[in-house]
């Protein structure tokens, strides 16, 4: 039953944007395509939703004190022109394409999280 | 050290921008090089993905790529699992953190690789 599958994903994504400060886009993009969205929509929307959900995290995180907003100026100017650019790439790019660079990426970062 | 904070940098907002969850990068970084704790890493990836994340939201809102009806379905079943998350982060170690996510990026990676190309709706080639 791909709604059940759909909310049980959304569900779960909420908790790892918490948890993991991250991932929770992951399990969204998943939910999404679940609840019908194509690839580039579903990435979009969950773009969308995880910010959201991360501004409610960064309130909870700085609250519990697991860090201070200072530590994060140095790496905001190169993680705009960045972000700027996957947002010019998103659209430009077929769907097929990025589902396999997208699944070998999240491969990879596993990998490392596993094994560093 | 500056390369690699440009670097990381660059591809996380990339990556972020394109709904791909670029703050792994990032993490591994901090945690990786910088030797951060977990959660503070964490925290600082959160606050460098919605200062980053915004600029790609403004391009996929004005190319109208953004379903407002899945938006919601989605925030309101997210919503209940963010304050379980609330809950369980304080209690969980940053050894069990990190390995947990880990191995949930692998299986959820492999799943998107072999998945079979959805039926579009008409929506040209991409």
């Amino acid at each position: 039953m791909n709604k059940a599958a759909a909310y049980i994903t959304s569900f779960l994504s909420g908790i790892t944007n918490v948890i993991f400060g991250s991932g929770g886009g992951i399990l969204a993009v998943d939910g999404l395509k679940k609840l019908g969205l194509d690839q580039k929509n579903a990435q979009a929307t969950a773009l969308c939703s995880t910010l959201l959900m991360s501004l409610f995290s960064t309130v909870y995180y700085l609250y519990k004190g697991y860090f201070a907003l200072t530590d994060t100026l140095i790496y905001v100017p190169f993680g705009i022109p960045g972000a700027l650019t996957g947002s010019f790439l998103l659209a430009k790019i077929p769907d097929k394409i990025l589902r396999k660079i997208f699944a070998l990426f999240i491969i990879w970062a596993g990998l490392r999280l596993i094994y560093k | 050290m500056n390369i690699a904070v440009a670097i990381s940098s660059f591809s996380s907002g990339l990556l972020g921008a394109m709904g791909f969850g670029g703050g792994t990068v990032l993490i591994i970084y901090l945690t990786g090089f910088l030797s951060l704790e977990q959660k503070q890493a964490q925290g600082i990836n959160l606050v460098f993905f919605l200062l980053t994340g915004v600029f790609g939201l403004a391009g996929n809102i004005r190319k109208g790529l953004v379903d407002k009806s899945s938006f919601i379905t989605l925030i309101k079943f997210a919503l209940p699992g963010m304050i379980v998350g609330f809950i369980l982060l304080p209690v969980i170690p940053s050894f069990w953190l990190k390995r947990l996510f880990g191995t949930a990026l692998i299986l959820l990676g492999i799943k998107t690789f072999f998945e079979k190309d959805k039926k579009q709706k008409s929506n040209g080639t991409g």
